[in-house]
């Protein structure tokens, strides 16, 4: 059996223990709920996490993993995790255990079948995953602060332009050269 | 407030799994973008609220006045006497559990604190405590403890991450409304002098205003000139509203935010277009210049303060009734508590739509009507002349906003006009709209920008319906009839749909209308030219009479 063969093999139990320790980053009753409730329009964060798991490995599975397609799927839990009371370690740190779940699923067969290689590289695409997950931590959290900036705009701007106390600047590439552009303001 | 760069060991130390523990013993943390900004002192001098003080909900001291404990008996006390909901809500909850799941802030942040059973055991647990005997001896055991300044803590909290939206009573088997315990919970954080900054101040700026930004009746108007002058660019037409108008046969009242923010404005815009294609015989008010009423958030005794303005304004003007924008709990106070607040309102008539003739039963007391009513009524009754292709280029669902659904049972007539100002409406999942809507995630004066995260958290049930619309259908516009909504949903929908808009419902009837004495209607409300809105959606594009003029708007107009 190929490495890929086993992961497939085993499919249902490593997703199950991924979904598992990445419920368990929430509080003992939340964990329950995110579990159980199988709606999801009533359980959107379960869902999620359910549905993403899945087509990351099926994805990482495939070989040839898509990047795009990747980041789509990691976003949807990644997003949600971004403004939950999650530390940064915490919020990415569901993406490790992965790791976790298949080397406790397949490590037996793979040291029988002498795979352990495949399993390293395996180790090293989720690495790999880390790194694609902490770019779009970091973007999520970006847009949060460009939104507080968006909304005060959308709240006070247009008062404060008709008042004459707030002008906005064109787009950079509209921008006139320098002294056009303060003429037109003086204007 | 950095947080200190963690350690390697510490980093190698962090455990995934969360400690158990019991409810009572996590406290909250008040984290920079999950907790909001406390009152300034002079917003509860203004309205003469008790214990005005700086402070900060980080500092280990709020400064709480000396008896804070005894006010806070007092406080509960004095609630169970006078609100019998109250005590029974207080005794008979048996933790089925049924609520639990169905808050939007426990659904999208998973603190089981959120979780409304949880949220009203905060208080309950104390009820116990202090006033129950088991509770007293037994303690924990008989769910009961004691107060203490972390408690109040605790309660601000999360007693301010609850929208007071109702989606939680909807289940529960005993009708337990928690909204109403978080409603108590408020006032008695309000006796503290613990309000938020995002309600106290509105509060303030509208007792001596009119208005929660504070602006003065010059500025009001001013800015309804601006949208005026907006209006003639994009439709060719000039409006001449009428403002303080004593004879008025209506006064019309709208939360403030739609005169000045994007994009509520364009709702307030598509008012005033309304009313003239009607010829209503209407004027604004710049001294009841706010529909919007934080004083609900702040307790009953400043909600009657602030309803009692509208009402005084009408009589002062002469109308026979009062016509009311789209807003959310405006509509909850008016058709819950107005009428024994301040009410009945005899010196106004049984509102008539002088258009239409129907007589609005349903407000014989109250005499006020609802904007999606009354223009239901009018396209009932074929008096709006519509060309609902004017939106074809928008796919649009509408988001029950939980007071006008929940708190006045309008659940029929936005879909109604909906349908008739535009060709392409979807509906959200059942479980997600009407009666059982979820929250915008800012209602009840949590719509401020220092607590985003814990609103992003409390919009994301909601914004996940959008977003199954949006894969199905291809929705690309939100419309609800609610002016927190309105502020609410631009940075939700970003973070969490981007590619969906969102607007009110009477925008979408204003784009649709044909005005006597327009030009071609070549740009929307906002300024976006319609040619280019269809061809983002594969639509041919329109072809307008050449020689007309006046189709080119001005740089400042939208973006
Ligand atoms: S549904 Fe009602 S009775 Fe059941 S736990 Fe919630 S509030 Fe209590
Ligand atoms: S009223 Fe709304 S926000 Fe408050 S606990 Fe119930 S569901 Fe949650």
């Amino acid at each position: 059996m190929t490495f890929q063969e086993l992961l497939l093999k085993h499919k249902s139990s490593i997703l199950g223990d991924w979904v598992k320790a990445i419920v368990e980053t929430y509080p003992a009753e939340t964990a329950r709920f995110l579990r159980q409730s199988k709606d999801q329009f009533a359980n959107p964060v379960g869902a999620a996490i359910k549905t993403e798991t899945e087509h990351i490995f099926d994805q990482l599975v495939s070989g040839g993993a898509e990047r795009q397609e990747l980041d789509k799927f990691l976003d949807r839990i990644i997003r949600i995790r971004a403004v939950q009371d999650f530390t940064p370690a915490l919020a990415l740190g569901f993406i490790y255990d992965l790791k976790r779940a298949v080397r406790r699923r397949l490590e037996k067969d793979l040291k029988q079948q002498g795979l352990e290689e495949e399993l390293l590289k395996f180790e090293e695409t989720v690495d790999n995953l880390m790194l694609q997950g902490f770019a779009i931590y970091v973007s999520c959290r970006e847009q949060i602060y460009d939104l507080k900036a968006m909304e005060m705009r959308n709240l006070y701007a247009k008062v404060l332009e008709r008042s004459g106390i707030f002008t906005v600047v064109p787009d950079q590439e509209t921008l006139e050269p320098l002294s056009e552009t303060d003429e037109q303001n003086k204007a | 407030m950095a947080n200190p760069t963690p350690k390697p060991e510490q980093i190698a130390a962090v455990d995934h799994k969360p400690p158990a523990a019991d409810w009572m013993d996590t406290k909250p943390e008040f984290k920079p973008g999950m907790f909001l900004y406390a009152v300034r002192k002079e917003s509860l001098e203004g309205v003469g609220q008790p214990n005005p003080r700086d402070w900060n909900p980080t500092d280990a001291d709020w400064k709480l006045p000396a008896d804070w404990k005894g006010i806070v008996r007092e406080g509960i006390k004095e609630r169970l006497q006078r609100f019998r909901s109250f005590q029974i809500f207080m005794d008979i909850c048996v933790r089925c559990g049924a609520c639990a799941d169905k808050c939007h802030f426990f659904i999208g942040s998973g603190d089981p604190k959120n979780m409304p059973v949880l949220r009203a055991e905060l208080l309950r647990s104390i009820y116990r405590g202090e006033f129950k005997v088991a509770g007293k001896i037994l303690g924990k055991l008989a769910g009961g403890r004691k107060l203490t300044e972390e408690v109040i803590k605790e309660w601000f909290y999360y007693y301010f991450q609850c929208t007071e939206c109702r989606r939680c009573s909807v289940y529960c088997p005993y009708g337990i409304d928690t909204a109403e315990i978080t409603i108590m919970a408020r006032e008695i954080l309000n006796l503290l002098g613990c309000q938020i900054d995002w309600v106290g101040t509105p509060v303030n700026n509208c007792f001596h205003t009119g208005n929660h930004l504070g602006l003065k009746p010059h500025t009001y108007k001013e800015n309804v000139e601006y949208l005026l002058d907006d209006i003639e660019e994009y439709s060719g037409v000039r409006i001449n509203p009428s403002f303080n108008r004593k004879g008025a046969e209506l006064l019309f009242i709208t939360p403030s935010g739609d005169v000045f923010a994007d994009p509520g404005i364009f709702t307030f815009m598509g008012y005033l277009m309304l009313f003239d294609h009607i010829g209503l015989d209407y004027t604004w008010s710049t001294y009841a210049s706010e529909g919007g009423n934080f004083g609900f958030f702040t307790s009953h005794e400043m909600m009657k303060r602030l309803n009692a303005k509208m009402y005084a304004e009408a009589k002062r003007l002469g109308v026979k009734w009062i016509l009311g924008g789209e807003c959310g709990h405006m509509w909850r106070v008016i058709t819950q508590y107005m009428d024994t607040m301040n009410g009945p309102a005899d010196f106004l008539e049984v509102p008539v739509s002088p258009i239409t003739g129907t007589r609005f039963q349903n407000s014989a007391s109250t005499k006020m009507v609802h904007i999606s009513e009354f223009t239901a009524d009018l396209i009932h009754n074929n008096k709006l002349k519509l060309d609902p292709s004017r939106n074809d280029h928008l796919r649009v669902t509408f988001h029950d906003s939980c007071n006008p659904a929940r708190g006045m049972g309008m659940l029929e007539e936005p879909r109604y006009i909906l349908n008739n100002v535009c060709n392409n409406f979807f509906e959200m999942p059942p479980q997600t709209i009407r009666e059982n809507t979820f929250c915008c995630g800012g209602g009840a004066g949590l719509n401020a920008g220092e607590n985003m995260e814990m609103r992003f958290r409390g919009g994301l049930p909601r914004m996940n319906a959008v977003q199954y619309v949006k894969d199905r259908h291809g929705v690309n516009m939100l419309a609800c009839v609610c002016a927190v909504d309105r502020a609410v949903f631009p940075a939700h929908l970003e973070y969490w749909v981007p590619g969906v808009k969102n607007c009110g419902v009477t925008e979408l009837v204003a784009n649709a209308l044909v005005m006597d004495g327009e030009i071609p209607r070549q740009y929307n409300l906002r300024g976006e030219e319609v040619n280019d809105l269809r061809e983002e959606v594969d639509l041919p594009p329109i072809q307008w009479p050449e020689e007309e003029e006046g189709g080119e708007p001005s740089e400042e107009g939208g973006e």
